[in-house]
């Protein structure tokens, strides 16, 4: 290839008349950051920033995508008008209940009503998936969202808002009062060292599975099993 | 509505690019992988209004990752 890659690619767009948005993913860091092996390859991203699935895009089933359209902004952030910049910005903060606070202010119209019920329906969602962490041991995922979930229902307004601020809170007390908190905690960084270790080889694929193992072994009951489980099936499935 | 952002490998951009970042636990080919994504830092987007992927918070996105060679 040239030193050109930009005007090259705009020529193979224009040539094949692609319609569809593109970028370019500078030093292939999200392609190797997502795992992705070869290409094509496809993620999946939900509307709260989480990957719900990755692998070849011919096998991504309509299914899949209808599952998570429901609680996606109706409007894209560059449609929103002016006289919503609060709402914007409250929302790009990570601020969804300020969000919401915001947007009640704005004059009755279609926006209003669908972008205000997309929001609540966001918070809702947010706050139910950190409870299930909780209810599933995941002690390291609440105390790294914790910061970012405080902040989704920073200043409540309205019963049910006011409800998820409770049950956020309840969840973080618990996460720090677990009585196993201190091995489901050392569980857990086991499983992100084997993960962020070296990963290159198929050795070193079979390294880490071996200490995966363990580590199921090691916890189990905990959610540093369920987590190593996890990682050490994706790793076999690369091996393979 | 989905968006799909085709993410191209630009070759001439990667050359002396060594930095090696360890996969997420993502499941492969299947549902519920359920890992944060990364920082996404694609730039110099087209064919869209969206001047970044921060644009694109709040939707439901499909990026492909491409190469036309």
């Amino acid at each position: 290839m040239t030193g050109e890659p930009k005007g090259i690619t705009e020529k193979w767009v224009e040539q094949h008349g692609a319609t569809y948005a593109y970028a370019y993913d500078k030093g292939e860091s999200l392609f190797r950051a997502v795992g992705a092996r070869g290409r094509p390859h496809a993620v999946l991203i939900d509307p709260s920033g989480t990957i719900v699935w990755s692998g070849h895009p011919a096998r991504l089933d309509d299914k899949m995508i209808e599952a998570h359209l429901g609680s996606a902004l109706p409007i894209p952030l560059w449609e929103w008008p002016a006289s919503a910049d609060k709402v914007k910005k409250a929302f790009r903060d990570g601020a969804l209940a300020a969000a919401v606070k915001h947007i009640e202010a704005l004059g009755d119209d279609d926006f209003k009503t669908s972008v205000k019920l997309a929001l609540e329906t966001m918070l809702s969602a947010r706050v139910k998936g950190f409870a299930a962490r909780l209810a599933h041991g995941d002690l390291m995922g609440i105390d790294e969202d914790e910061a970012a979930m405080l902040k989704a229902v920073e200043g409540s307004a309205g019963a049910q808002v006011v409800q998820d601020a409770q049950v956020v809170q309840d969840a973080i007390t618990a996460a720090k009062a677990h009585p196993d908190r201190k091995r489901i905690l050392a569980g857990q960084k086991e499983v992100r060292e084997v993960r962020d270790g070296k990963l290159r080889s198929k050795s070193d694929l079979r390294e880490a599975i071996e200490k995966l193992e363990k580590i199921e072994s090691k916890y189990v009951g905990t959610y540093a099993q369920t987590e190593a489980a996890q990682l050490r099936k994706m790793l076999v499935a690369r091996l393979s | 509505m989905i968006h799909l952002v085709r993410a191209l490998f630009a070759p001439a951009l990667v050359l002396g690019i060594a930095a090696y970042a360890a996969p997420a636990a993502i499941a492969q080919d299947s549902a519920g992988g359920g890992a944060k994504a990364p920082p996404i830092e694609l730039v110099d987007f087209a064919q869209t209004k969206a001047k970044s992927f921060e644009d694109y918070a709040g939707r439901l996105v499909l990026i492909e990752f491409f190469a036309y060679w």
